[in-house]
């Protein structure tokens, strides 16, 4: 028979096309979000080239306090310096620069240097310095003179200023450094990471569609029995066969992938909203090249038509139909294997930890590896957990649609869990992603604890008498600042910065001796837990003097309200020449990895939501191709005297049951893993709740199972009337 | 329902009255008039064959009797329930209740034991689990295949599969079992012994069978026969007139 011919016989009829209409929106909605992604891989080194001008390059060069002379400004070169600063609990980037006023070097978007005292900030920090008093924010840096354009910026929500300075000023501070020109191209450090992470979401988004392209086949399959059944008794092959659906399911899927450019058009402007390095995406970082575009569709469309193509192959219907139904091979415990290995490695870290702490780089090694393995496991493991749950139901079952329901589940634990499989996985990477946020979470969000540096001190480094005296003057005018205490450098070589005993208990040291002056370690104040038991205060240490003239830092401490801390940064930073940011406890800690790990977990968040999507539709063709499948066995059961109600039992049984198991299993596999993680890596974390958005998760996902299970209600009833099926 | 009981005993006639009265029925299916006008009586406790040739519609006037479909005309009574009168869920509920069917095959769910087949019907009537297994493993015994018991129809040869289905016919004890050439499938050695071991069955029980066959040694063991042509009872059946 002629492929022509084949086609012919199997392309036609309204469920045909409902059943492909189904394929094209599950494949548009995930080549969408692919598109997406595949954008921000393919520009991930752009967004670092544009910040290269402020981050990379220029040479460092002896500071002030040695015997070389300061380089003088030429017109080929021009100082700076880049740092990060805060505010209101957030950060931003100030570039500070210096250059002769004749000089020939320009920013890469070709526009000149600010001249000392001017500024130029970008559009997000412009909107933050309009909407603040200006002695919080705006005085800190000077005259503005306009923004900077998207070129030197990583991304719309990118906060800079580009700061004029006096070139001697700057010359003496630390790390300043002297370039001929900006460098238009970054060193991409983080790139290859963020890289892998999208990567591993295209690949994630690109399950669930060849799980729900796998299941429409079946579906088409199980639609088209007879049909297929016919054509094979006629004389067309078993690839024929598999060649015509594998060709239908390559159309409708280049169909889908099409329309999917509509659709990651119009997730864009929501997707750039969400942080990637530290900053949102430009539309154009989130959209491939049409070259690029066109392949991933292609790619997909491949994917779809050898993913039918085989699934029909191996389901094949054979000559006589399908008079006594197949059964599948049986799934045994052994698909366990995988899972348990994964939990080893990650396990055995965890005991081995607690004997030789100093493998750890092997053991993390070791961890990655059993996550990525568990993850793999609960896929394989899972029809066996099914099928397993299904017999502890069917133990228990008291009811007619339990027992029915049950014994179908136990013998399709396969195709009843590739269904919810894709669910299954993102719940367990998300829960495992939300244990470990939550610990990291609760280490860095630190709290007053007695011996640490107080909450409401701004800590600021001084050079001289004299910015201390302007320091003092500053904030003597403002609102809400109670105090100023100094530490000074050490007269002795011991080390520890020291204090008066007044002005270090102001700043929160406990058990201070009474003397002329204490010593005590500042930085322990700063960055200490605030587990006291784990990680205990030094106490200071009585010492004879104080050299007045050589201050260290200062701190201002302040009522505890956010501005008053910024107006004592503001302060501060005007009264001293520029160095490193003052900062609160809060600024020290939150500056850790926190927003990286913010930024997977909302990563893993979306990937939730996708795998969502995606599994609702193919839970309800699931749903909707076993009913078909089993038209018979509804028919029979109601035939029997089953009211209709029952029979939807069955099905919302069979539908709910195996989310409902293996849901469970791998939320509380993630929270395991993350718990394992936790007490490998982290010396002081310790797992907490996670917040409302898993719990959303989690809800969202059991009310699509829910909508799914009855949208396809009306369906299942039409077909399952007992007048429908001739009994013989 | 409240007037139908599990337990037929109480509701069931006495031997040789009519427990199926069905009068002037009429069946179409669009153009093909597959009924029309048979007028029927089946006695409490007897066994009926019905005989005809294909396609002269054998299959839909068990289905009328049985309340599976609904003749446009005439009326069908068992018991003293009209069941031309109930709508479909009370029909489901009185299929439920007292009536068994067995069919030439397919008619097990296939993926349930043996054992749980022929439990269902039982689950159904609100029986609990334990004691709806004890009593159909007691079928399966009577019918002589425990040892069939933990497998799932698939699994089984023609016959075995055909015995369950008459052991999950025959679980609830139901008024009347509707037959519809439960041993076609089957080779004659293998027929004869299934047809056995459900008459040695129902009458022990004294139930009422109606029993379609094509084939005449069948037919012979039944109490009376009657043939259906084109939609019509022939004059020439045999046993008590009608
Ligand atoms: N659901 C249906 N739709 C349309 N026509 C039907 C339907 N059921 C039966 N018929 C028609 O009604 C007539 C009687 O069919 P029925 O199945 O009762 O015959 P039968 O005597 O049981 O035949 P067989 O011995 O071959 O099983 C036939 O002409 C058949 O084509
Ligand atoms: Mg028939």
């Amino acid at each position: 028979m002629k492929p022509s011919a084949a086609r012919l016989l199997l392309l036609n009829g309204a469920p045909a096309y409902r059943r492909l209409a189904e394929i094209v929106a599950g494949v548009a909605l995930g080549v969408g979000m692919v598109l997406i992604l595949l954008g921000g891989f393919l520009h991930m080194p752009d967004r670092d080239d544009r910040v290269a001008w402020r981050t990379y390059g220029g040479e460092e060069f002896a500071r002030a306090d040695s015997e070389a002379p300061l380089p003088v400004p030429t017109a080929n070169t021009v100082l700076r310096l880049t740092q990060p600063d805060y505010f209101m609990g957030g950060t931003y980037t100030i570039v500070r620069v210096a250059a002769a006023d004749d000089t020939a070097v320009t920013l890469p978007d070709g526009l000149a240097l600010p001249a000392p005292g001017e500024y130029y900030a970008s559009p997000a920090m412009a909107q933050l310095i309009e909407d603040h008093p200006s002695d919080q924010l705006g005085d800190r840096f000077g005259t503005p003179i306009g923004e900077r354009g998207d070129e030197l910026l990583q991304g719309p929500s990118d906060r800079v200023v580009l700061v004029g300075s006096d070139w001697e000023e700057l010359a003496k501070t630390y790390p300043t450094q002297l370039e001929d020109a900006f460098p238009a191209s970054g060193s991409k450090f983080n790139t290859g990471l963020y890289r892998t992470v999208l990567a591993i979401g295209a690949v994630a988004v690109l399950i669930p569609i060849v799980l729900l392209i796998s299941i429409v086949s079946q579906l088409g399959a199980s639609e088209r029995r007879e049909r297929f059944a016919t054509v094979r008794l006629i004389g067309a092959g078993r690839r024929a066969i598999a060649g015509v659906s594998g060709f239908e399911m390559l159309i409708a899927t280049l169909v889908g992938g099409v329309l999917g450019i509509g659709v990651a058009a119009a997730i864009r402007p929501a997707a750039s909203t969400l942080e990637l390095d530290g900053s949102t995406s430009f539309g154009a970082d989130l959209t491939p090249p049409a070259l690029w575009t066109a392949g991933a569709i292609i790619a997909v469309a491949l994917l779809g038509g050898a993913t039918a193509w085989w699934r029909t192959f191996r389901d094949d219907v054979g000559a006589l139909g399908s008079s006594r139904e197949r059964a599948e091979k049986k799934v045994t415990a052994w698909r366990s294997v995988m899972l348990l290995v994964g939990l080893a490695m990650l396990i055995g870290p965890m005991i081995a930890f607690r004997f030789d702490a100093a493998a750890s780089e092997f053991y993390n090694v070791l961890m990655l590896g059993g996550f990525a393995i568990t993850a793999f496991g609960i896929v394989v493991a899972g029809p066996w957990l099914t099928r397993l749950a299904s017999r502890v139901l069917n133990r228990f079952a008291s009811t007619a649609p339990t027992v029915v329901a049950a014994g179908r589940l136990s013998r399709h634990a396969r195709a009843t869990f590739r269904s919810v499989a894709g669910l299954v996985v993102a719940v367990f990477i998300v829960s495992l992603f939300a244990g470990v946020v939550s610990a990291i979470e609760d280490v860095v969000t630190p709290r007053d604890t007695p011996g640490r540096l107080s909450m409401d001190a701004v800590v600021g480094e001084v050079g001289s008498p004299e910015e201390v005296h302007a320091v003092t003057a500053a904030i003597t005018e403002l609102e809400g600042i109670e105090g100023i205490a100094v530490a000074y450098w050490p007269t002795d070589d011991q080390g520890l910065l020291v204090m008066t005993p007044e002005d270090a208990r102001a700043i929160g040291a406990v058990d201070v001796p009474d003397a002329p002056a204490v010593s005590l370690d500042l930085f322990e104040m700063l960055a200490g837990g605030t587990d006291i038991a784990r990680d205990p205060v030094t106490p200071p240490v009585a010492t004879n003097s104080i050299d007045e003239s050589a201050p260290s830092q200062v701190f201002v401490i302040t009522d505890g309200t956010a501005e008053a801390k910024e107006r004592a940064r503001t302060a501060i930073e005007t009264s001293t020449v520029p160095g490193r940011a003052p900062l609160t406890r809060a600024d020290f800690a939150a500056a850790g990895t926190l927003s990286f790990t913010h930024e997977l977990e909302t990563m893993a968040y979306l990937g939730m939501a996708v795998a969502i999507g995606i599994s609702a539709l193919s839970l309800t063709v699931a749903t909707v191709a076993a009913a078909l499948d089993r038209k018979r066995t509804f028919a029979l059961l109601r035939l029997g005297g089953m009211p209709a109600a029952h029979v939807r039992r069955v099905i919302a049984i069979e539908a709910s049951m195996p989310l409902g198991a293996t849901l469970a299993a791998s939320a509380g596999l993630g929270f395991f893993v993350a718990w394992a993680m936790i007490e490998t890596l982290g010396n002081d974390m310790s797992m907490t709740w996670p917040d409302a958005r898993y719990w959303w998760a989690v809800v969202a996902s059991v009310a699509i199972t829910a909508a799914a299970v009855f949208g396809s209600f009306g369906l299942v009833r039409r077909s399952t009337e007992v007048t429908s099926t001739r009994f013989e | 329902m409240a007037d139908i009981a599990l337990n037929p005993a109480t509701t069931v006639p006495a031997r040789g009255t009519p427990l199926i009265r069905a009068i002037g029925l009429h069946k179409s299916f669009g153009a093909t008039k597959a009924l029309r006008g048979i007028d029927l009586d089946v006695n409490q406790g007897e066994v009926l064959a019905v005989m005809g040739p294909s396609g002269s519609g054998k299959s839909t006037l068990i289905h009328c009797l049985a309340g599976v479909l609904a003749p446009e005309e005439g009326q069908v009574v068992i018991g003293d329930t009209d069941v031309t009168a109930l709508n479909a869920d009370e029909r489901a509920r009185l299929r439920l209740e007292r009536i068994g069917f067995v069919f030439q095959f397919g008619q097990l769910l296939p993926d349930l034991t043996a054992l749980d087949n022929v439990a269902l019907p039982l689950l159904m009537n609100g029986v609990g689990r334990r004691a709806a297994t004890v009593r159909a493993r007691k079928w399966l015994d009577r019918l002589d295949i425990s040892d069939q018991a933990t497998k799932v129809p698939g699994d089984m040869s023609g016959g075995q599969a055909q015995r369950v289905a008459i052991a999950r016919a025959l679980v609830t004890q139901p008024s009347v079992i509707f037959a519809d050439e439960p041993t076609g499938s089957l080779d004659s050695v293998a027929g004869e012994k299934v047809l056995t071991a459900m008459l040695e069955a129902v009458r022990e029980s004294n139930t009422t069978v109606v029993l379609i066959t094509h084939d005449a040694r069948t037919a012979a063991y039944a109490d009376r026969e009657v043939i259906v042509r084109d939609g019509m009872l022939s004059a020439a059946s045999r046993g008590v007139a009608a």
